[in-house]
């Protein structure tokens, strides 16, 4: 432990000084080999023995990692850089790359400033590199790229100088019109990598040497003599004179923005409270001595410490002891421990500034996403925007003990699971006694049963259903006007639903319009989208599935004391649908005029809220309410050969090609797979193809699934949740004058 | 004294008469429609037995149930008849109270609410000390449901009721229109009143029991109870 003191004394030297700091990640498609460039920097920052690295895999600590091979859970470490005679601290969070996960890459990216893309020199540009881009971009998050696996390219594709050359010049460009497509309008220009400039290193992680084209020059090194290393296999000597540390960490330093420069331009992004005050200023400025500004990005519960959430610092400090306020849990905590990250170990120290990542212990209801602020300053803090995640947890599966008597413990593990993992939903309905977990795709699910089990000291043996498709009710022309009272009768509510236009969902989905904006600037905003000023500027409430609630009354009394219970009326019917009680999805819903008792006891939330959910609930049945189907992106690399076979089988699914490319000696297609013909996939394809594909799926949009599909739907889903086979008739829900 | 059949005018009656006062006639609305904000509507019929057994005469007047309008009926009411004040169950609504006290005004007569701004648990724990008898007939607000239909208020009821309370605000006494009561029993009560058929009503966020037959029997005979639970 000493070496690891004597590294951390120097780390917590270098947290003061903000431009020699770097907060990044590293991003990529599974398997692109993420996970082993991550060791291989860990050994020049003196934590990893060098003839280890390339195969330990530090960051990948957890049992189930190593076993896979796969990174699941975010871990974060810091290391030292020096650079022309300046020392660096580099605060640095890998990702897992597996799509089912991509919801902890959304997390984490709101942690760091610049990100290095990882990506396979013989796979190339992949579905979930785009994916991950794209969200990095969302996020301000630079990138800049690391083309990895350049020595398969010589050993085993057995490809020349020029064919390589050709290969990754693809590589480049493709990566490049990613930024194009994805990036905001200041930086897409910008942002482009080129490898003249320096943006753009190649290596082979495994083997540990990279360069860019600078240190390559400098080093006097040409590609061609890398390939006669490989042919006459003396490749070994590679990694003393282009060690992939400094390949990559020179990248970092020279190219990706420190925080002084990055919260500059992140912070207006990612927080939309108000710049110009004091919070504001401080978190623009980094200001150590503001008042204290941190989002969590990340929450794991630790066995003997409880409750670990770790995140970034925009502004101020925080030390073991200081008072500090959780914006969206309204509580207030006194911190217990400040702590840093290096690789698996947690170090406490005494305090952590802005600009840096810390771990704090004792907040027990911090969760990812939450905003964190000094006790001092809590009145009127705007909490950061939430995450977005571009995934949505659309597989759900139904979980139970095999002995009854043990599902206390299940209920206890599911939900410890669920404070770790925010895209994994959990719900448990005592009622009907259901206890379903939601995740992104199948793999997800069944790590989470693992987990489930290891939590529970693995004694615990769960039965589970066969895998769900999770749906949305939604609709695609607008409902009747209609009526709705309250239930003693004294006050009615005229409401009518429309479906919410597609630009208005992309905001949302993007972050651009958000409950926290307030509602003066999502007027703003919404006008800018061509809404009509009137719809604009009454906007009551965004609910989580896109449904928009807009106050369209003109004049009405005792409307502001009843506006809140409204609103919850409206989530409430939102949450279940009438078609077979799955969230309703993109709507927007008018109230066009309203008639109160005056006296406030006759027009409590016992009364208004259903008021509310009736009227909504029968306008939406009578607009001829559709069934939505989530979606996924396939995307499949595999030979020339197999490409027919490939085709056919994402057809025979409902499925629809897209694109079909060829790369090499292989064809990447992508297209759309519904989530419900995804089940047993991986048998088919490998059946297909005698096991020659690699693909990957990952979600992508909802879809209205078609009539026969929504039939069955909605019958099941009735039959399952034990309602009644018909779906209710709108008149039941209206009432007459 | 404006009687709708319900708990809060049957004990406000009850205080009327503890206190002294002369109550000369029951007064009974009858609205047309079902979204009064003024006046009771479920089983209005049953004012007729209410009145048998406290041996008051009985007023009825039908009303529209449109709102402001319908005052004009009660006023019409009341101006028919020799009498210094009108006496109301009004516990909380500022509504109901503000607008008989303008009719009373307008006529001379005084206004009397015994029951006003009393604590509503404290009112219910008083139905129960004395022996008050009734059922509930009518619930219109989240949280009640079917089965609340034909309860009769006992201290279990009241501690239903704080629990609804507590999750959806709702007024313990039903000030706010979320149930409604009907009073087969109470301490000025001559004889009781039995149901004999009823049928109750779900309409998924509401519903009432409709009572379609009853009569009143001597208080002692218990074998005239009929099982409201049973009709459906």
């Amino acid at each position: 432990m000493s070496k690891l003191k004597k590294i951390t004394s120097r780390a917590i030297k270098l947290m003061d000084v903000k431009k020699n700091i770097r907060d990044i990640g590293i991003i990529a498609h599974i398997d692109h080999g993420k996970t082993t460039m991550t060791d291989s920097l860990l050994t020049e920052a003196g934590l990893l023995s060098p003839t280890i690295a390339g195969r330990a895999r530090v960051l990948d600590y957890l049992e189930e990692e190593q076993k896979r091979g796969i990174t699941i859970k975010t871990a974060n470490i810091s290391l030292l850089h020096e650079e022309e005679g300046e020392e660096y601290l580099i605060n640095l969070i890998d990702t897992p790359g597996h799509v089912d996960f991509t919801g902890k890459v959304t997390r984490a990216l709101r942690a760091i400033d610049g990100a290095v893309v990882v990506v396979d020199a013989v796979e190339e540009v992949m579905v979930q590199t785009e994916t991950v881009t794209r969200q990095a971009l969302n996020e301000l998050v630079k990138p800049v790229l690391f083309i990895n696996k350049v020595d398969r390219l010589i050993k085993e594709l057995k490809l020349n100088a020029e064919e390589i050359q050709v290969k990754l010049a693809r590589i480049i460009r493709d990566f490049n019109n990613l930024i194009a497509v994805y990036g905001e309008e200041d930086q897409k220009e910008k942002w482009k990598v080129d490898p003249a400039e320096g943006t753009v290193a190649f290596g082979s992680a495994l083997h540990r040497w990279g360069f860019t084209v600078d240190i390559a020059k400098k080093k006097n090194v040409k590609f061609s003599e890398i390939i006669d290393l490989y042919k006459k296999e003396q490749a070994d000597g590679l990694v003393d004179r282009l060690p992939l540390h400094e390949a990559i960490l020179t990248m970092v330093v020279k190219h990706l923005p420190n925080p002084l420069e990055a919260q500059r331009y992140r912070i207006p992004k990612v927080w939309k409270g108000e710049i110009d005050s004091g919070m504001g200023q401080a978190m623009l400025k980094v200001d150590p001595e503001g008042g204290t500004g941190m989002v969590i990005t990340l929450t794991q519960m630790d066995p003997h410490a409880g409750l670990v959430a770790t995140g970034r610092i925009f502004s101020g400090s925080v030390k073991g002891g200081d008072r500090v306020y959780l914006v969206g849990a309204k509580k207030e905590y006194r911190v217990q421990q400040v702590a840093m990250y290096m690789g698996a170990f947690r170090v406490p120290v005494e305090k952590i500034d802005a600009g840096n990542i810390a771990a704090l212990l004792g907040l027990d209801l911090a969760r990812a996403g939450e905003t964190l602020v000094s006790a001092d300053h809590k009145d009127g803090m705007v909490p950061f925007e939430s995450i977005t995640y571009v995934s949505e947890p659309v597989i759900t599966i139904a979980v139970e003990p095999k002995r009854p008597k043990e599902l206390p413990r299940l209920i206890d593990v599911m939900e410890r699971l669920s404070i770790e993992d925010p895209n994994l939903v959990t719900s448990i309905n005592k009622e009907t006694g259901e206890y379903l977990l939601s995740g992104m795709g199948e793999l997800h699910l069944e790590i989470a049963i693992k987990f489930l089990r290891e939590y529970a000291g693995g004694n615990l043996e769960i039965i589970t259903s066969k895998p769900l498709v999770v749906y949305r009710e939604s609709t695609q022309s607008p409902g009747a006007v209609v009526m709705a009272k309250s239930p003693n009768k004294h006050s009615k509510f005229w409401i009518q639903v429309e479906p919410l236009d597609d630009k208005t969902i992309q905001m949302i989905e993007k972050g651009d319009l958000a409950e926290q904006m307030g509602r003066k600037r999502m007027g703003t905003a919404l006008k800018e989208a061509g809404w009509p000023t009137k719809e604009a500027r009454n906007i009551w409430s965004l609910e989580e599935h896109r449904n928009i609630l807009v106050d369209m009354t003109k004049g009405v009394q005792y409307l502001r004391e009843v506006r809140d219970m409204f609103i919850a009326g409206f989530r409430w019917a939102c949450q279940n649908g009438p078609l077979c009680d799955e969230p309703i999805r993109g709507l927007k819903v008018k109230l066009l005029d309203a008639s109160l008792h005056e006296d406030p006891v006759h027009r409590g939330p016992a009364q208004v809220m259903p008021a509310a959910r009736r009227g909504l609930l029968g306008s939406f049945l009578s607009s001829d309410p559709v069934i939505l189907e989530p979606i996924y992106k396939i995307g499949v690399s595999v030979a020339s050969q197999w490409v027919g076979e490939v085709t056919s089988l994402i057809t025979r699914k409902r499925g629809k090609i897209t694109a079909s490319e060829q790369k090499g000696p292989l064809t990447s297609i992508t297209g759309f797979l519904p989530v419900s013909e995804s089940f047993g996939l991986s048998a088919d394809m490998r059946s297909a193809t005698s096991g020659h594909a690699f693909w990957q799926t990952a979600f992508d949009h909802w879809d209205k699934a078609p009539a026969s599909v929504s039939k069955e739907v909605i019958a099941e889903t009735r039959e399952r949740r034990g309602m009644s086979p018909e779906i209710p008739r709108a008149s039941k829900f209206i009432d007459q004058t | 004294m404006l009687i709708s059949g319900g708990k809060d005018s049957a004990l406000a009656l009850h205080h009327a008469l503890v206190n002294g006062h002369n109550v000369k006639y029951l007064v009974s609305m009858v609205p047309q429609r079902d979204d009064s904000w003024m006046f009771h509507h479920l089983n209005i019929h049953l004012t007729d037995l209410f009145a048998e057994s406290t041996s008051i005469p009985i007023v009825k007047q039908e009303t529209a149930g449109v709102r402001e309008e319908e005052l004009l009926d009660l006023k019409t009411a009341l101006s028919t008849l020799r009498i210094e004040g009108v006496v109301s169950g009004a516990v909380a609504s500022t509504y109901q109270k503000h607008r008989i006290e303008k009719i009373c005004e307008e006529l001379g007569l005084k206004s009397i609410t015994p029951l006003w701004n009393r604590n509503p648990l404290t009112l219910l724990k008083e139905l129960l000390t004395l022996k008050f008898k009734a059922v509930i007939t009518g619930v219109f607000a989240q949280g009640f449901s079917r089965s609340w239909l034909g309860r009769e208020i006992t201290s279990k009821v009241v501690k239903d009721l704080l629990d609804l309370k507590r999750r959806f605000q709702i007024s313990l006494i039903g000030e706010g229109g979320e149930y409604e009561t009907l009073v087969l029993d109470a301490p000025f009560f001559e004889k009781k009143i039995d149901i004999v058929e009823s049928e109750r009503f779900w309409k998924g966020e509401y519903g009432y029991l409709l009572v379609k037959k009853a009569r009143l029997n001597e208080k002692a005979d218990p074998s005239a109870s009929a099982d409201i639970h049973g009709a459906s």
